[in-house]
């Protein structure tokens, strides 16, 4: 959540405001209407479970949002300044990230508390693109519900077609990208799409310390601890014991665990191994076994067999 | 514009420098000073609007050598040509 607020939400709303499109004037006045764009981000009476899953569908409806807005204000007033004008990368100019401590319950309800926050800056920033003319309420909305996000599903079908097509998986090893923009996947602002194929001896495992790079353009968003200082400081120093603390994932020493730090221009997925059991299934049902966290390398598909 | 880029060959042993005036101003701290093998030449990689306005020169990607003892297990990370150098170059003087 920290990395949509500090690097996609509020310095667009600092740059607005340096530019003079908007005043804080107006962002306070829009402030009675913000309700009407967005969502509260408690879930009250729920379990720990239930609350955890309502903040990642809000979370999804927040980037959703900013996503939306940023396209209004891109297409009424600016050019979008690049990542090092805006000052990401500058230590003393970047948006700093909260910390969230405490117990389970207790980080749990501090980032709903944050959720709630920045809904309600987004849902003043909407209210505010709306009294400017620069879109009416009605198309708002509409752009929200017809904004399909990519999933991690993506991945999912590209798996368990590899898994069936051997002519597919070696082009699609050799040339991801081309590979996939055939099936009709745009990745347009994917600069380059490497697949890790787990084997026998190797594992592969991706994260990127020096920011979140992700195929997000194939695969939606990253689970929240992906882009977690936690998950990114341990994997690097000690994979196999993050894999096996973290996720619960233990892997036999005999096998290699080979972890990518993307850093930069290039995203990887990671193509794990078929499970066993899936000797019989269709394309269709081997995708619903490619789990989010196998493609990023810390999880096993499901099993081929019903679960007991 | 600036000096033609170094070239990197697959299996070429580099190091990673610990200060870099390219355009690609980051390198993961874990990374600086530590030397390692090119893997993968990626070429210069374009399309990427949407992360930095300029190219950033060759990418490689690089197996680094293990720091502390660990077996079966390897880092490879992306590292801009900018960030490395020759790891037999500064110590071709005291070698024989």
């Amino acid at each position: 959540m920290e990395y949509w607020r500090t690097k996609r939400l509020e310095p667009r709303i600092f740059r607005l405001l340096r530019k003079g499109e908007i005043t804080f004037s107006d962002i306070i006045r829009s402030a009675d209407n913000a309700g009407n764009h967005v969502a509260s981000a408690h879930t009250i009476g729920a379990t720990q479970e239930e609350r955890v899953t309502a903040l990642e569908l809000k979370l999804g409806e927040f980037i959703r949002g900013i996503d939306v807005a940023t396209s209004v204000i891109g297409s009424n007033v600016l050019v979008e300044e690049s990542r090092e004008e805006a000052g990401v990368y500058d230590e003393k100019l970047k948006f700093g990230h909260r910390r969230v401590d405490g117990s389970t319950d207790d980080r749990i309800s501090e980032l709903e508390r944050y959720l709630e926050e920045e809904m309600l800056l987004l849902g003043c920033l909407s209210e505010v693109l709306i009294r400017k003319g620069w879109i009416t309420e009605e198309k708002l909305e509409e752009m929200l519900k017809s904004l399909n996000p990519p999933r991690y599903e993506n991945g999912a079908k590209i798996v368990a077609r590899a898994w069936l097509d051997p002519a597919f998986k070696a082009r699609l090893m050799s040339d991801a990208k081309g590979t996939l923009r055939e099936l009709g996947f745009a990745l347009n602002r994917t600069p380059k799409l490497e697949v890790l194929e787990d084997t026998g001896s190797v594992r592969n495992v991706i994260v990127c310390t020096l920011c979140s790079c992700y195929p997000y353009e194939l695969l939606g968003n990253p689970p929240w601890w992906y882009k977690h200082d936690s998950y990114k400081e341990a994997i690097v120093r000690e994979p196999r014991k993050t894999l096996e603390q973290m996720f619960k994932l233990s892997i036999p020493e005999k096998i290699e665990i080979h972890v990518y730090d993307s850093t930069s221009d290039v995203r990887y997925m990671v193509l794990p191994r078929r499970p066993d059991g899936s000797g019989e299934l269709e394309e269709e049902e081997l995708a619903k076994l490619v789990t989010q966290d196998s493609l990023i390398g810390v999880g096993e598909p499901l099993k081929g067999t019903s679960p007991t | 514009m600036g000096p033609v880029s170094e070239e990197f060959k697959i299996g070429q042993k580099v190091r990673v420098k610990t200060e870099s005036r390219g355009t690609n101003r980051r390198v993961p701290e874990y990374a600086k000073g530590a030397t390692g093998t090119i893997v993968r030449s990626y070429g210069v990689v374009t399309g990427h609007q949407h992360d930095h306005a300029k190219d950033w020169g060759p990418l490689y990607n690089v197996l680094l050598d293990p720091a502390s003892g660990f077996s079966g297990e390897k880092l490879l990370l992306d590292i801009h040509d900018s960030w490395l150098e020759d790891a037999d170059a500064g110590a071709s003087v005291v070698d024989e």
